[in-house]
């Protein structure tokens, strides 16, 4: 990549006729905003007290964006010129850096060995703790401290700071916003997934946790596609036709002990998934615990069959039965 | 000056975005008084303050588990009338449930602990961390990012941190991966306060992860806030060394710092707030945030300000509680639990909220 001082001179005086606009309007950085979207609304940086170049240069890579509408790699040109027209210039009057480089060096060799294919490998610069430039692993160190307004230099380097990472955050939104979008998807599915599948009990919730852990470690992953169920408890409505008059229906307690259930299958007809289940009930003359297999449907409803030695019994959740009729008349109806 | 982002992820306990917000606000208010050069502004005027909150998902499960154990143990009751025998059944069955259902320390702070450390629903709290942080990246630049974890919180940030910079754990269905780069949207700053993520480190050991400063990591800064009694950072402690290994010589210099405070203005040294309160603390976030470099006689006289108001009681009881606890590498999330606990009672005991 190559620039001209023509160019240079060019964006300098675009930015110095056209201003953005200081008045600010709301930023929509939302997930799946643009780059424009996001940034042509925001504020231009503060006035400058020593670095007035480079911040109208500056806000001219802001302006291919916002003004030109210019195509991306025009943009990241525009981004290479600010930083080869200021390398070993801005801090010039101030001495400059140890060892005679430029924190725009770092910036230039590492968009010279970039492409506009990968443009989100320019690294941006940050301040060190020590008030220092950090870029990468290189720290730049003022080499004449004392010829900057404040001790170490740190008010210039705020400034620079400022106005460089204003002008490569225009390429490095695109990025991050399409970060954003990707987790805002992902965070939806979980959502979906709090609410439609099966409730987990505390044991439930550790075993699909490590489960899920198992499989995706370092993925920023989806919800998984399958719960487990495990000693999961629940009341229902078991029928047993073998029982004697009158206590054939009853409330019962239902122990899946263990099941699985694809919450996203949301057809009614359909099973979402299917327990081994052990079920208790008080009833004379037959025994108090069975075992059977319970079916569900869209993660709420269940419907399963047990055996008591010989005794076979229909069961249905209260959920279920909820669809029927009301679960309160049902209860009074049975206990009665 | 671009007005900086500070991200804040709490720690264990009832919190909202909301009270977060107000208690960074409230300590960041009490420590610019003590700098005239800051003439009292407004703490919004000079840095965004984001809290992100994750306790309402634990919040609502912990409701989900009473609403269901209350609803299934009355129904149970119902099954036997006088007979006992199956409602004895049931208490058993339930009685962990029973016990997240009411509000005790287990369900305010362990469990919080328990729910991100071992479940499913530790995964949306990192997405929502990671939302806010590609948010204020594109809006702002990550260089004008800066995050801040609080205890049970630095565990959380750490692994969203981890997970958002990959590299390559968020590819879509064309194969392009979303992850945020570690050059082009390295953070201002990774601040850790009562730093607990290596005891709660789960898919990455927190010594080779991404959260470091310098060319393999995702910020330029890395900071670590220690109390040195309090008792809940000694559950091993995330101690890096300069070797050369974690970051280069020059980073390790330039760019981390482990500060560890001893005045106690308060006994429950582990909140946060205690921590901003402390000069040590709040100047340097206070530099990188709105580049505040405050004389040196003024820094003086607001070390002496604060240090006016230690309380030789309190860091007595604390000393004899846990003066003699050493950082141990090898304790685990339980002993941290426990360490919260004795905390917390030594807290209650002084009248202080925990």
């Amino acid at each position: 990549m190559r620039t001209t001082a023509a160019t240079a001179a060019l964006l300098w005086m675009i930015a110095a006729l056209v201003p953005l606009d200081r008045a600010t309007a709301a930023t929509d950085c939302a997930a799946g905003s643009s780059a424009a979207a996001c940034l042509c609304s925001g504020k231009a940086p503060e006035d400058a007290t020593f670095l007035s170049e480079l911040r109208d240069q500056a806000i001219a890579v802001r302006r291919a964006l916002c003004i030109d509408a210019a195509p991306e790699e025009e943009t990241y040109q525009a981004l290479f010129d600010f930083a080869l027209v200021n390398n070993g210039r801005w801090f010039a009057p101030f001495g400059g850096f140890k060892g005679g480089s430029d924190p725009l060096q770092e910036v230039v060799d590492a968009m010279a060995s970039s492409s506009a294919d990968a443009p989100f490998t320019v690294p941006n610069a940050s301040l060190s703790l020590d008030d220092t430039i950090l870029v990468g692993d290189t720290p730049f160190e003022a080499a004449s401290p004392e010829l900057c307004p404040d001790p170490g230099c740190g008010a210039v380097f705020d400034e620079f700071l400022d106005y460089y990472n204003y002008a490569h955050t225009t390429l490095a939104a695109k990025g991050a916003l399409a970060f954003a979008s990707s987790v805002v998807g992902l965070s939806a599915q979980w959502t979906r997934f709090l609410e439609r599948s099966r409730s987990q009990t505390p044991l439930e919730l550790l075993v699909n946790g490590a489960v899920h852990d198992r499989e995706n470690q370092r993925l920023f992953a989806a919800p998984p596609e399958k719960q487990w169920i495990v000693m999961h408890p629940s009341l229902v409505i078991e029928n047993v036709s073998d029982a004697i008059d009158g206590e054939e229906t009853v409330p019962a307690l239902m122990i899946e002990l263990v099941g699985a259930n694809w919450w996203r299958q949301s057809a009614w007809y359909r099973p979402s998934g299917a327990s081994i289940i052990a079920a208790y009930s008080d009833r004379p003359g037959i025994d108090d615990v069975g075992y059977g297999v319970a079916l569900h449907f869209r993660s709420l409803y269940s419907i399963a069959y047990t055996d008591r030695d010989g005794a076979g019994g229909v069961l249905i959740s209260f959920d279920l039965l909820k669809l029927l009729q009301n679960e309160r008349a049902v209860l009074e109806q049975l206990l009665r | 000056m671009t007005r900086k982002t500070l991200i804040v992820v709490h720690g264990m306990g009832q919190h909202t975005p909301g009270s977060v917000g107000a208690e960074v606000r409230g300590a960041f208010e009490e420590a610019i008084a003590l700098y005239p050069s800051l003439e009292n502004k407004p703490v919004d005027a000079l840095v965004d303050i984001e809290p992100v909150g994750y306790g309402d998902l634990f919040e609502s499960y912990r409701e989900q588990l009473d609403a269901q154990d209350g609803s299934l143990t009355e129904r149970i009751t119902r099954i036997d009338g006088p007979d006992i025998r199956i409602e004895s059944f049931a208490a058993e069955l339930d009685g962990i449930e029973r016990r997240l259902g009411r509000d005790e320390f287990f369900n305010t702070h362990w469990l919080d602990v328990i729910l991100y450390r071992y479940t499913l629903l530790s995964e949306l709290v990192r997405l929502r961390i990671a939302e806010a942080l590609g948010r204020a990246i594109a809006e702002k630049g990550a260089a004008n990012v800066h995050v801040l974890g609080h205890s049970l919180g630095t565990a959380v940030l750490h692994d969203a941190l981890q997970k958002s910079f990959g590299p390559e754990n968020l590819v879509d269905e064309h194969g392009t991966n979303h992850n945020l780069d570690l050059h082009a949207h390295r953070l201002g700053g990774v601040h850790m306060v009562a730093n607990v993520s290596r005891t709660l480190q789960t898919f990455v050991k927190v010594g080779s992860s991404v959260v470091r400063p310098g060319e393999r990591g995702c910020t330029a800064v890395f900071s670590e806030y220690r109390h040195r009694l309090d008792p809940i950072t000694l559950i091993r402690p995330f101690l890096p060394t300069d070797n050369g290994v974690w970051t280069t010589h020059e980073i390790f210099r330039s760019a981390y710092r482990l500060v560890e405070l001893t005045p106690v203005i308060a006994t429950n040294v582990h909140s946060l707030s205690h921590y901003l309160a402390n000069p040590e603390v709040h100047r340097p976030l206070f530099r990188l945030l709105f580049g505040h470099r405050p004389p040196v006689a003024e820094q003086n006289e607001a070390t002496a300000s604060y240090l006016g108001r230690t309380v030789g009681g309190k860091a007595r009881a604390l000393q004899q509680s846990f003066g003699d606890l050493r950082a141990d590498p090898r304790a685990t999330v339980s002993e941290l639990l426990v360490a919260a606990r004795d905390l917390k009672n030594l807290a209650v005991r002084f009248g202080e909220a925990f």
